[in-house]
């Protein structure tokens, strides 16, 4: 069962009152399927507070990677869920791709992965076209464990894959 | 998720990192660390190539196309990534 690491970023803030602090977000090393079969590079975080993953437009269409499209519209019991396929406000497609997880310390590339995610519509600013999301599903869908351990001195983790 | 569209799936494997990824991953890692970099290019893309951005801004396309026509080399054979303040607190 191979793990790949995590890039834990840090970014530090101060308030006006003079408090301290840093803030963690956890990246993975990802790389996409393009329409040609290459994989393309593109910044992706994990983020288990969000239920499904998320493909910017700058994503999908700029790096023109290979998905199909699984509907437009979410039910519920029946009845339909309008802001369930929103992001940003922007209306999405719910959709299905696949990515490769890069280790760099243990020099492997896994993959394919399978991703369901919201595929926005339209460009949104570039701090939120930055970066693609892996959300709960992912993890729940390849048999994931997400680990993260933090500590005085910062926070480490790893994705934990199933036997290969 | 039990979604029929999920059942069929391609066996996951193991490959060994190839060279090029390597190099694609230590050249982000120096854009997404280099002080210059971080405050000349913040709220854009960048191309880092060899420890050098060949191309930059705000339309990946444009940024990609100009890459390809700096280095030689395919889009998709370029390593681009976003220079901004990662943690923003963003609603799902």
């Amino acid at each position: 069962m191979p793990d790949i690491s995590l890039d834990l970023r840090a970014v530090d803030y101060v308030t006006e009152q003079n408090v301290a602090l840093r803030a963690w977000r956890a990246f993975a090393r990802v790389r996409f399927v393009a329409q040609n079969g290459l994989l393309v590079r593109f910044p992706a975080f994990v983020d288990p507070g969000a239920p499904f993953s998320v493909v910017p437009y700058s994503l999908w269409h700029g790096r023109r990677i290979r998905w199909a499209a699984l509907g437009a519209h979410l039910m519920r019991a029946g009845k339909p869920v309008p802001e369930g396929l929103l992001w940003q406000g922007v209306r999405c497609d719910l959709g299905t791709t696949e990515i490769h997880l890069l280790d760099l310390d243990a020099g492997i590339r896994t993959g394919p992965h399978r991703v369901v995610a919201k595929f926005a519509r339209q460009r949104l600013p570039p701090a939120i076209e930055n970066s693609a999301i892996l959300g709960m599903s992912f993890l729940a869908d390849n048999d994931i464990r997400l680990v993260l351990d933090g500590n005085a001195a910062g926070v480490v983790g790893y994705l934990a894959l199933p036997g290969l | 998720m039990t979604l029929s569209c999920l059942a069929e799936r391609t066996a996951t494997k193991v490959y060994p990192l190839t060279a090029e990824e390597r190099q694609q991953e230590e050249d982000v890692q120096w854009a997404l660390h280099d002080p210059e970099v971080l405050v000349k290019y913040t709220g854009e893309f960048v191309v880092p190539v060899d420890r050098r951005i060949v191309a930059h801004g705000e339309d990946i396309e444009l940024v990609l196309r100009e890459a390809a026509g700096v280095t030689g080399r395919d889009p998709e054979r370029l390593p681009i990534c976003g220079i901004d303040d990662p943690l923003l607190d963003l609603p799902h």
